[in-house]
């Protein structure tokens, strides 16, 4: 049966308070998950105080700063720290986005939480294992496949046939997407989740792939596909302003369109 | 040293096992048919919902005979028939849908699928015999 409430191990403590060493104008707090797989204790929200006057505007400065100069051993995923690698996914305040393109000026008034991303096994502190994501990345061979070998030059698109990979293309894997939906919460072993069912649009609305046929005969399943229910919570929270919802019900449409 | 050799090898043992697990038992081929069912019994719901809600509501006020008669005419009788297949069909691939997402153990999901399967068969048979026999005793 689904879990609905977290094993004993995981049940959330109340952490340490990082406290500003001097008072500051500018004060934003953030309740912080932290759970150390080396330390076998239960995880725990610390709260840090971070002074604005000497911080970056985003969320990800807040998190550098507390990782520079109050705790280093907080762990968290980040690379290009403008939007487009997908590294810091987390939850902030309920919402699954990035942290880099988060402003704190957007945030609530008061301490703000964050937590990793929903319903995966977390490796430590902000760093969720995206082991099984990867590997559903993989299930539907993300690359263009023909009968053709491969031109001299490059394959040709008309402007209209390139116009339909918009929407799709700029995908970053962040996952923010398929950690906020339901369905992808409760199967996420066998239902593939709108991150990797955007992707696998991607694939199918290009002129250039031949396999349509077999990658719609891959996600031809109960599990793999029909687990949408249109919940649209990945429309919502997508960072990059993408629409994985209307993707998957095009990927139905051409699977009523076989016959 | 012997404990982080231990933890990469357990990493790569699970890594191999996740895409297994992933790629399952291949593809079902099948869930295409449950949602045209799904989709053609909502529209169909549509109109036929609004004509069974308007008679009822019209009927409300009405004695048992008038309420009786209006079933002894054949468009109510055929329109009554199909508003509850329609929506009993509905109804159907909705609960079942439900039971795929949250029961995961499969001696569970048979024993609810064959009640809500069953329910679904009396129910429809019980609805469509009691609209035959008011509209054929007349």
């Amino acid at each position: 049966m689904s879990e609905f409430t977290l094993p004993p191990n995981s049940k959330v403590g109340e952490g340490r308070h990082w406290a500003l060493a001097q008072s500051a104008e500018h004060v934003k707090s953030f309740r912080i998950y932290r759970w150390d797989p080396a330390k076998n204790a239960t995880p725990t929200m610390d709260t840090f105080d971070i002074d604005r006057d000497h911080c970056g505007p985003m969320v990800l400065d807040a998190l550098f700063k507390i990782n520079d100069q109050i705790d280093p051993t907080l762990s968290f995923r980040r690379s290009c720290r403008e939007g487009v690698c997908g590294s810091c996914a987390m939850n902030i305040d309920g919402v699954n986005t990035l942290a880099c393109l988060t402003p704190m000026d957007s945030l609530k008034k008061g301490t703000s939480r964050i937590t990793p991303l929903p319903h995966l096994q977390v490796l430590k502190d902000l760093v969720p294992d995206l082991t099984g994501l990867y590997a559903q990345y993989e299930l539907i061979e993300p690359w263009l496949q023909t009968d053709h070998p491969p031109p001299d030059r490059e394959r040709r698109q008309s402007p209209e046939e390139r116009a339909q990979l918009d929407g799709l293309w700029e995908c970053i894997l962040c996952f923010c997407c398929s950690t906020s939906c339901p369905s992808y919460w409760w199967n996420q072993d066998r239902y593939l989740g709108p991150s990797i069912l955007l992707q696998s649009y991607r694939w199918l609305a290009d002129s250039r792939d031949q396999r349509t046929g077999e990658r719609l005969d891959r996600l031809e399943d109960p599990f793999r596909l029909y687990r949408c229910h249109t919940i649209m919570n990945c429309t919502r929270t997508c960072p990059k302003g993408l629409n994985p919802a209307r993707a998957i019900s095009n990927t139905k449409r051409l699977m009523n369109e076989r016959d | 040293m012997e404990s982080s050799r231990s933890l990469s090898n357990s990493t790569a043992l699970r890594d191999e096992s996740v895409l297994r697990r992933v790629r399952h038992l291949g593809s079902a081929r099948d869930g295409l048919q449950e949602w045209r069912v799904q989709r053609w019994t909502a529209l169909a719901l549509i109109p036929l919902g609004l004509y069974f809600v308007a008679s009822i509501l019209r009927l409300a006020t009405s004695d048992q005979i008038t309420a009786a008669a209006w079933l002894g005419s054949l468009p109510a009788a055929l329109l009554v028939i199909l508003f509850v297949l329609a929506a009993l069909a509905h109804a159907l691939v909705g609960l079942r849908s439900v039971l795929v997402d949250y029961v995961h153990m499969r001696p569970r999901l048979v024993v609810a699928e064959l009640l809500v399967r069953g329910a679904t068969v009396v129910l429809a048979g019980a609805s469509v015999l009691a609209v035959l026999k008011l509209f054929l005793g007349r």
